[in-house]
């Protein structure tokens, strides 16, 4: 029996009393042979195992005993995410920009090496840098051929038709 | 006081062992293992002589391997089987008096006299005088002196057991120890 100090307040004769011998005692072997004697009394009794075991304590033992496991694989986890965050997220400085800006060329030529993953219509729409030179983006109206004549002047259009030559002209035509 | 040697084991590990077929007999014999003692002396000190704290353990422990697949968990295990084995010594006291004298101080007499034939009992005439006092005091009051006067349990331990509340276990104790010293001085 445990001898923790009791805080209550007691009156003298009652603590003497606690600290003497109580005078209860139990046959030699009492606790040893116990179970062995319930467990006889349980089968001349004819009482059975419970049939209906605690489920609810197997699950939450379920998520204990697999506790560190979940536990390492969220900490993985959350390492990961974190290496990827912040790796994404690592801005490049300018001379990092400089070296790694393409040149017209190397673009260009990576486009004739990928080809064939262009669909030839996509390329067909990219519009031509006189073009652009023309009609820059952000003054380019809506346009339809109806309003060409709005665009392009109508002397204007005479001093093309000038520049081009014969097979330039019998392609468009 | 006897004391035998056992092997420490969670609640949760003997629950666990309960809760398999497999181990369902392994994990009860160290559950008592684990609690026989505790319970035997809590009990003992309830219904005094050692053949009827004998009797009510295997009833407790009966009680216990019917029972366990219905314990919640909803309290500490130990609070669980203490609950046990206080309302078996009560149930068994209750018995007993009822086949007892009808004489107003039925119980104090038969407290003396059980200690007196109890071979397992040695303790000199205070101690005795001591037991025919606390058994004289009210049922709440003689279990509550027990168990923090023998048992040491703390009140909030006590209340989950008793379903009382601490104020009240402790204002219990102070009336217990009261009656007590009164009855000492009377003699």
């Amino acid at each position: 029996m445990s001898k923790l100090p009791l805080h209550d307040p007691l009156p003298p004769l009652l603590n003497e009393l606690k600290n003497k011998e109580d005078g209860f005692h139990v046959p030699d072997h009492y606790f040893e042979t116990f179970e062995n004697r319930l467990f006889e009394r349980l089968e001349q009794s004819g009482i059975e195992r419970p049939q209906e075991l605690q489920s609810f304590k197997v699950k939450t033992n379920k998520i204990s005993r697999y506790f560190p496991v979940m536990a390492i694989a969220a900490a993985f986890t959350v390492l990961i995410a974190a290496f990827w965050f912040f790796q994404s997220n690592v801005l490049p400085t300018d001379n990092e920009i400089a070296s790694t800006e393409l040149t017209e060329d190397e673009i260009e030529s990576y486009v004739l090496d990928n080809l064939h993953d262009f669909e030839t219509e996509q390329l067909a729409m990219l519009p031509s840098e006189e073009e652009l030179d023309i009609v820059p983006p952000s003054h380019a109206p809506s346009t339809s051929p109806d309003s060409i004549e709005d665009i392009i002047a109508p002397e204007d259009v005479e001093s093309i038709l000038n520049d081009m030559t014969e097979e330039e002209l019998e392609e468009i035509l | 006081m006897q004391t035998g040697a056992t092997i420490s084991i969670t609640d949760e590990q003997l629950l666990e062992l309960l809760a398999s077929e497999r181990t369902f007999e392994r994990g009860f014999r160290m559950l008592m293992s684990q609690y026989k003692e505790r319970l035997y002396w809590h009990i003992r000190r309830m219904v005094l002589a050692h053949d009827d704290a004998d009797d009510v353990l295997q009833n407790t422990f009966i009680k216990i391997y019917k029972g366990i697949a219905h314990f919640e968990g909803k309290s500490k295990l130990y609070t669980w089987l203490y609950r046990i084995a206080t309302n078996e010594a009560i149930t068994y006291l209750q018995s007993k008096a009822r086949h007892a004298t009808n004489s107003l101080d039925g119980s104090v007499s038969l407290a003396a006299s059980k200690l007196k034939a109890d071979e397992w009992f040695d303790g000199d005439e205070i101690q005795i005088k001591l037991q025919v006092a606390i058994a004289e005091l009210p049922e709440k009051q003689r279990i509550v002196f027990k168990l923090r006067y023998y048992d040491e349990m703390p009140y909030e331990e006590m209340a989950g057991i008793l379903n009382t509340s601490v104020g009240a276990l402790k204002a219990s104790f102070h009336h217990a120890v009261k009656k007590i010293e009164s009855a000492f001085k009377e003699t």
